[in-house]
């Protein structure tokens, strides 16, 4: 019995941008070492052109699942959008643009945060707003990002993953019978939150003045921050504790939800950080890397919010999901927050 | 569905800053005409400085609210928070609120569709109580602070006064004091160009130089002067306003068998007296059985003001049981949101 009866994922769009940048062209520039090259293992990312932006990209995405599903602009109800790159533009209703520039005349638009994991969050409240409310019946997710210096550098930001520009789209309907949606769980680790306040000054704690921005205080960067905030390897190991344990309470709460096991799982897809944060990931749902999204990382990197409906839908056309297949989608962010989501397909 | 009849409001609380800037008193300084100030009518409003910030006073307001309920921090499923200024620019803010409040069992993530959040959190509380038995307290909370110089409280809008503050609600299954009948909410981004910071984001980076003339700041009278040059942009948006106003609040009340005038109370965001007076009309209400009222004592506290609001009038006892309540908020971008709440006997 699935948790939102046949509510789920009626068409899937994409966009990423043409040009390719290859970490080994840039390596030298930012002094990567080939020890995380190895580690990260992400071949290249793509980067949008100079004159493309998140909404540009979102919209694009957002056309592509209406096309592929053949949806009408006036027939989407609700449109979430996220993301959790630096926005075009801050207090200022994105949401609203993608909403208008797509033609959804009768749609209600906002923006839903929470980290990279937005959107399996978005897909949990468009399931129970269809499922609730006879009103709505279509919902759009969409979400992309961009990552532009001098606000953030995609190479050096984390010694996790390196960062790709894109955008990912879903509709959402009733009446999907062959892949519905099992179950979605989501969980949050507030007590690290203080380790990502990024960047340290231009909110309402501490407004930006020019000599932030020639201290180059105004820039995001997750090492600084973490380096900032953790005093020592004993409060990093504490850390990545207490994401482990929040990793595996997530999956085991999907699975209790949906009545399965790991044994069950047939595919699992998950954000595109680097190749040995994945294994890991792999290792908790006890799954070999080669039934696993691990490869798509290696060639787009870490979008940010976008990457697991990219991967679902690359997944599919590069025909690695089956009939039968019980597929898991796996995603977790800063703050620190874990969703996973199960579909039977 | 599983159980549709009993979703409510189980506690509000609110928290305002100790510090109080009367109109007044700033009058000179701000360079407020005398037309504006009584356009407004906002006496006061309470200002955080650098004492709080947004978060500081969304848990606060959240615990009021929790006090208020009855609830446990372990009971809570869910958070929704929001505020227009975040403390810090990327930060998990919902993330602090839900480890502050020790609401170890809750997931947390943050909504934005401006002025209407509070109301989205209302949405999103509805159809996730309607549809998912393992979820049963979910938590709102927004907050919001308007300081200088990424805004100026008294002449960063036109129709409104801004002041700092925060309002939380818990809403769960079985409450007997009201039930949330529904919310209709709708987007229409065609003047979504309008408000925004300029500098700061992908588009405009930040300098040194763009930063000393006031690029990072949200100033919608420079914007309106930018974008709004001609009488026909502005008669084209103040329509849109007043038009989408009405018809999301009938639309509401079309759908449950109700019409403007079975609305006994109105909630309203904070903006001017001279906009409110017009929203009032449209809407065919008495000012009395509105939030009017309040909105002198507090300015517009962004996503806040609804459940301040709300709060406000049934402590005053302005919304009593039989009350068919409508909230009402806009956001910019623009985005308008209504909601419906039958408040029952005792």
């Amino acid at each position: 019995m699935s948790m939102f009866q046949d509510v789920g994922i009626f068409s899937m769009g994409s966009y990423i941008p043409e040009k390719v940048v290859s970490v080994h062209d840039v390596k030298e520039k930012y002094n990567i070492s080939d020890e995380l090259i190895n580690k990260v293992q992400v071949e290249q990312v793509h980067v949008a052109a100079d004159d493309e932006f998140q909404t540009d990209m979102a919209i694009k995405a957002a056309k592509d699942a209406m096309e592929n599903g053949n949806v009408d602009p006036e027939e989407i109800d609700l449109i979430i959008y996220s993301y959790i790159s630096w926005p075009e533009h801050f207090i200022y209703a994105d949401y609203a643009k993608i909403q208008h520039e797509i033609g959804a005349k009768n749609a209600a638009a906002f923006r839903l945060e929470q980290s990279c994991n937005a959107q399996l969050m978005a897909l949990e409240y468009g399931c129970a707003k269809i499922l609730s409310d006879p009103n709505v019946n279509t919902v759009l997710l969409v979400s992309a990002e961009m990552w532009k210096e001098p606000l953030v550098n995609r190479w050096t930001c984390s010694d996790g993953m390196f960062l790709g520009d894109g955008a990912s789209a879903v509709i959402l309907r009733k009446g999907i019978k062959d892949h519905k949606i099992l179950g979605i769980s989501n969980k949050t680790e507030g007590s690290l939150n203080y380790i990502w306040r990024i960047p340290l000054v231009g909110g309402t704690k501490t407004p930006v003045t020019p000599e932030h921005v020639e201290q180059g205080l105004y820039f995001g960067s997750m090492i600084e921050s973490a380096r900032h905030n953790l005093k020592d390897e004993a409060e990093r190991r504490e850390v990545a504790d207490k994401i482990i344990k929040l990793n595996l309470q997530t999956l085991d709460d999907l699975f209790k939800k949906i009545n399965k096991t790991k044994k069950d799982v047939n595919k699992l897809i998950y954000y595109n950080v680097g190749g040995h944060f994945l294994k890991k990931i792999a290792g908790m749902v006890e799954i070999p890397m080669e039934k696993t999204s691990a490869y798509l990382a290696k060639e787009y990197g870490h979008m940010g919010v976008p990457d697991v409906f990219f991967n679902l839908q690359k997944m599919q056309k590069d025909g690695k999901i089956e009939k039968g297949d019980l597929v898991v989608l796996f995603n977790g962010g800063t703050g620190y927050s874990v969703s996973s989501a199960a579909i039977q397909f | 569905m599983i159980k549709m009849d009993n979703i409510g409001i189980a506690g509000l609380g609110t928290y305002l800053p100790e510090d109080i800037i009367y109109v007044k008193d700033i009058k000179e300084q701000a360079e407020l005409s005398d037309q504006r100030v009584k356009d407004m009518g906002i006496v006061k409003v309470h200002v955080a400085g650098n004492k709080v910030e947004p978060t500081d006073m969304a848990i606060e307001a959240a615990k009021n609210a929790m006090a208020d309920a009855g609830v446990t921090p372990e009971e809570i499923d869910v958070i929704v928070y929001y505020s227009v200024f975040p403390d810090y620019l990327r930060w998990a803010d919902y993330a602090r609120v839900q480890h502050d409040l020790g609401a170890k069992n809750a997931y947390a993530f943050k909504v934005d569709q401006v002025c209407c959040s509070g109301i989205i959190g209302l949405d999103y509380a509805l159809a996730k109580l309607r549809t998912d038995l393992s979820v049963n307290t979910i938590l709102i909370t927004t907050a919001d602070k308007y300081e200088w110089p990424l805004v100026n409280r008294w002449k960063g809008a036109n129709a409104n006064f801004y002041g700092d503050g925060a309002s939380a609600a818990v809403i769960k299954r079985g409450v007997k004091s009201n039930r949330i009948l529904g919310i209709e909410n709708i987007t229409d981004g065609s003047f979504s160009y309008l408000w925004k910071i300029p500098v700061g984001g992908a588009k405009q980076p930040p300098t040194p130089e763009n930063i000393r003339e006031g690029g990072f700041r949200l100033d919608f009278i420079k914007t309106a002067k930018d974008y709004l040059g001609s009488e026909e942009s502005r008669k084209q948006l103040y329509s849109l306003m007043i038009n989408n106003n009405k018809k999301i609040t009938a639309e509401l009340l079309n759908q449950h068998g109700y019409t403007l005038q079975d609305i006994d109370k109105l909630v309203m965001y904070n903006l001017g007296h001279k906009t409110l007076d017009k929203i009032i009309n449209t809407l065919e209400m008495d000012v009395e059985n509105t939030s009017y009222y309040v909105t002198k004592n507090v300015g517009h506290i962004g996503a806040a003001d609804i459940f301040y609001n709300l709060k406000t009038m049934i402590d005053d006892k302005k919304i009593v049981s039989g009350d068919l309540v409508s909230l009402f908020s806009a956001g910019i971008g623009f985005s308008w949101s209504s909601a419906l709440i039958q408040f029952n006997g005792e």
